[in-house]
């Protein structure tokens, strides 16, 4: 297979209400990127790839008209996808086969999310995303099936909230030295605990904010990437794996479509052992337990990601580091570009330039992704 | 190094219809994947990644991917959903499958406009908001300034905009197509004008569409001597945003960028390979324009068509189905009906309307209706793959 390598990244400030439009970060997103890359000129690039999630947020129809010149992309090739929150995750995945084609030697990708049009919540647009004639009536909420997912998750391995809680603490520590984070904070498990419960198991500080913000990173072959970097970090392994909409029908306890697609990954990367092989893990986080959730999947061994959180493994000094750019819960949470924002950290943290974050002797990490409705899960296997 | 070659392998299609509504959208796509691996002689089990074309307003449902892989058979397989027409997300399967990252995979699309309202306003939902939404009650008024762009540059008339919109009527009485009908140019210019120089019969009505259709490499195109080579496909930018300040009226500047790529992929001008084309022409001067900008002449175009030339039996045969004025406007799907079509002109089962001694097709289709952005695919059978 054709090589393929992040050769730059860049991204906006992720804020509950950022000033900017959806087209104003995008290029933002976009000229941070290609300066990462010793300002390289957009017409050097041979196409673009885009990820936003629902339409519904920037009230556009078929948005990907936002992103068209706000990216440099009028006359080059432009598409987007989107597969919910999985999304950023996604679209390094797409990214990675338009270079492995052939097709195009460089490629840019980008994310962006604005979720504060929808004022004074997005809520009551993900009910959109619901099944219409059995779901949609019963005016669902996202809280609740998470909160049905992280009961079930902690009756599975015996967790208290105790523990669960702990993420948020590392979390917001970590983003608290990332540069564009929104909710980096020094906070304490008592304060999760003492947060207001949205709806039981879950409490305020479980969940990752809304947010507006855009990522970008550049993808070259590897013939491209010896030329505009010494540093290229190479994507040699992507999957995504997409679950039953029936979501009521599975066992909630863990999340095998994650599982699926990182062993999919690691396959194309040759990885056999993930926690021996893999120095930096970037797993969704969206909601504290989910972190754990997703990291059992990308582990692919149920009950073990509280046993590394127990012992301080997952924390930025610990053996297995989870989410140090601070993850969902600390950076922010505007749905695509979140995704796209943990590929972009391995890119620091591969290439040793994640600053205060960095993970000493990073060679190989994992990013990964999910969404829909609680049913696909993306990853990419990153090397240095 | 080298990169997979890709095929088609089975396509399966419920007939375009002004009205699906016996079925729900889920039963309709479960239909077409059925009839797609029955065509392509493959278990849903051996298919390894599902691509997508879907829009979140058309489906009334936000993230509609959500609800393909129980339909299809690719539940806890690769997903990959692609906002835009079925092309586009065939161009992103047909890079997957080239890369190397699988072997087998389907791409699926369907449309129901019968069940939208306010079509119009999704559409107009997809310009600026500040400066286009307030002036266009009515988005294909875009059309009509496009369309007479069109004509002030090529020397085109009414009339041909009137034997395009007939020739594919009649197409479409062949095929079965829901708008089907004989009739000629002379009728047409009796119609009124909908968004001048657009007649009414001019602009593509509405049909409900769901295809799948089979792509494998060429490890699965050597068992099937039914398999169709899918030499490139190729999703060219547009000149424009969503203020379509910067837009290239009456032009379709995108079509040259494709072709280039089709021919350094087939070593030839393509236009010259074909036998036939599918194009998802919304209204009937995007057909001609379509046809000018791959010939690279707008007197040609319309040279041909008075001529007869793309007639069916004829030197270039475009829009044999019928197209989207004799078949409907399947939004989103649009582009699944015409590819699905020419894969069964190069199969020699497209019945009535079946080009004699069809190897070489291009496929042609528009991001959507108002777009000047779009998709080619070059498929070729036989001695001609």
């Amino acid at each position: 297979m054709r090589r393929v390598a992040i050769v730059g990244a860049g991204m906006t400030d992720f804020r509950s209400m950022l000033p900017h439009s959806s087209p104003e970060m995008i290029r933002e997103a976009v000229k941070r990127c290609l300066d990462d890359v010793g300002s390289l000129s957009i017409r050097y690039v041979d196409g673009v790839l885009c990820a936003s999630a629902p339409d519904a947020f920037d009230g556009y129809h078929d948005k990907v008209s936002i992103a068209n010149e706000a990216a440099g992309a009028i006359g080059k090739p432009i598409t987007r996808v989107f597969v919910g929150g999985g999304s950023g995750v996604a679209a390094a995945v797409a990214g990675w086969y338009h270079v492995a084609s052939g097709l195009f030697d460089t490629l840019l990708v980008v994310a962006w999310e604005k979720m504060s049009p929808p004022y004074p919540h997005a809520q009551k647009l993900f009910q959109t995303i619901f099944e219409p004639v059995i779901e949609q009536p019963l005016g669902p909420n996202l809280i609740w099936i998470f909160a049905l997912e992280m009961r079930r998750y902690m009756e599975a391995h015996n967790l208290t909230k105790e523990l669960i809680a702990e993420v948020a603490v590392k979390n917001k520590a970590n983003a608290l030295d990332h540069p564009h984070a929104q909710l980096g904070a020094r906070i304490t498990v008592q304060d999760v605990l003492n947060s207001e419960v949205m709806v039981w198991p879950v409490n305020r500080l479980d969940i990752s904010p809304t947010s507006d913000g855009a990522v970008a990173i550049l993808l070259a072959s590897e013939q491209e990437a010896r030329k505009l970097t010494d540093t290229p970090v190479w994507i040699d392994g992507v999957a995504t794996c997409l679950d039953s909409q029936y979501w009521t029908n599975r066992d909630l306890a863990f999340p095998y479509y994650v599982y699926l697609a990182a062993q999919r990954a690691y396959r194309m990367a040759g990885i056999v052992n993930p926690l021996k092989e893999v120095d930096v893990w970037e797993p969704y986080d969206p909601f504290t337990y989910k972190e754990l959730h997703h990291l059992d999947g990308l582990l692919g061994r149920p009950g073990l990601a509280p046993k590394l959180l127990k012992e301080g493994q997952l924390h930025r000094d610990g053996d297995h580091p989870a989410s140090p750019s601070g993850g969902l819960l600390g950076v922010g949470n505007p749905i695509a570009a979140a995704g796209l924002m943990k590929v972009a950290e391995l890119y620091w943290q591969l290439s040793g330039r994640a600053g205060k974050r960095q993970v000493p002797n990073a060679y190989v990490g994992v990013a990964q992704a999910w969404g829909d409705l609680m049913q696909v899960g993306t990853v990419v296997v990153c090397r240095r | 190094m080298g990169f997979n070659k890709v095929y088609v392998l089975g396509v399966g299609g419920l007939p375009p219809s002004t009205s699906m509504r016996e079925l729900d959208f889920r039963e309709a796509t479960f239909e077409a994947a059925v009839r797609a691996y029955a065509d392509a002689g493959v278990e849903p089990d051996e298919v390894e990644g599902l691509f997508s074309a879907e829009q979140d307003f058309v489906e009334g449902i936000s993230i509609a991917d959500e609800y393909t892989p129980d339909q299809v058979g690719t539940r806890l397989k690769f997903n990959m959903l692609v906002a835009g027409d079925f092309l586009e997300a065939l161009f992103h399967a047909y890079m997957a499958l080239r890369s190397g990252m699988m072997e087998l995979a389907v791409v699926e699309s369907h449309a129901r406009p019968s069940e939208i309202e306010n079509y119009n306003d999704v559409l107009r939902s997809s310009l600026d908001p500040h400066c286009l939404r307030p002036l266009l009650a009515d988005p294909y008024v875009l059309l009509g300034l496009d369309a007479r762009a069109f004509l002030r540059s090529s020397g085109c008339t009414t009339h041909d905009l009137s034997s395009v919109a007939a020739k594919n009527s009649r197409n479409a009485a062949l095929s079965g197509g829901p708008y089907g009908e004989e009739v000629t140019a002379e009728q047409l210019e009796e119609d009124p004008f909908l968004y001048e120089p657009l007649r009414r019969r001019h602009v593509a009505r509405f049909s409900d569409y769901v295809a799948v259709v089979v792509l494998g490499t060429e490890k699965w195109g050597r068992r099937s001597d039914r398999a169709v080579e899918l030499a490139m496909v190729w999703s060219s930018g547009t000149t424009s945003a969503a203020h379509q300040w910067m837009r290239s009226w009456g032009k379709m500047e995108w079509v040259g960028a494709a072709l280039d790529r089709v021919r350094s992929a087939i070593g030839t001008n393509p236009i010259r390979a074909v036998d036939l084309i599918e194009f998802t022409e919304f209204s009937a001067h995007q057909e001609l324009q379509f046809l000018s900008a791959m010939l690279g002449s707008d007197g040609e175009a319309v040279r041909m068509l008075r001529a007869g030339e793309l007639d069916p039996g004829s030197t270039l045969p475009l829009n044999p189905s019928g197209g989207c004025i004799g078949n409907g406007n399947s939004l989103n799907s649009s582009g699944a009906r015409a590819f699905v079509g020419a894969v069964r002109q190069l199969r020699g089962e497209a019945g009535r309307v079946q080009v004699r001694g069809a190897r070489a097709a291009i496929v042609g289709s528009l991001h959507s209706e108002i777009s000047d952005s779009g998709t080619l695919a070059f498929l070729r059978t036989g001695d001609a793959a």
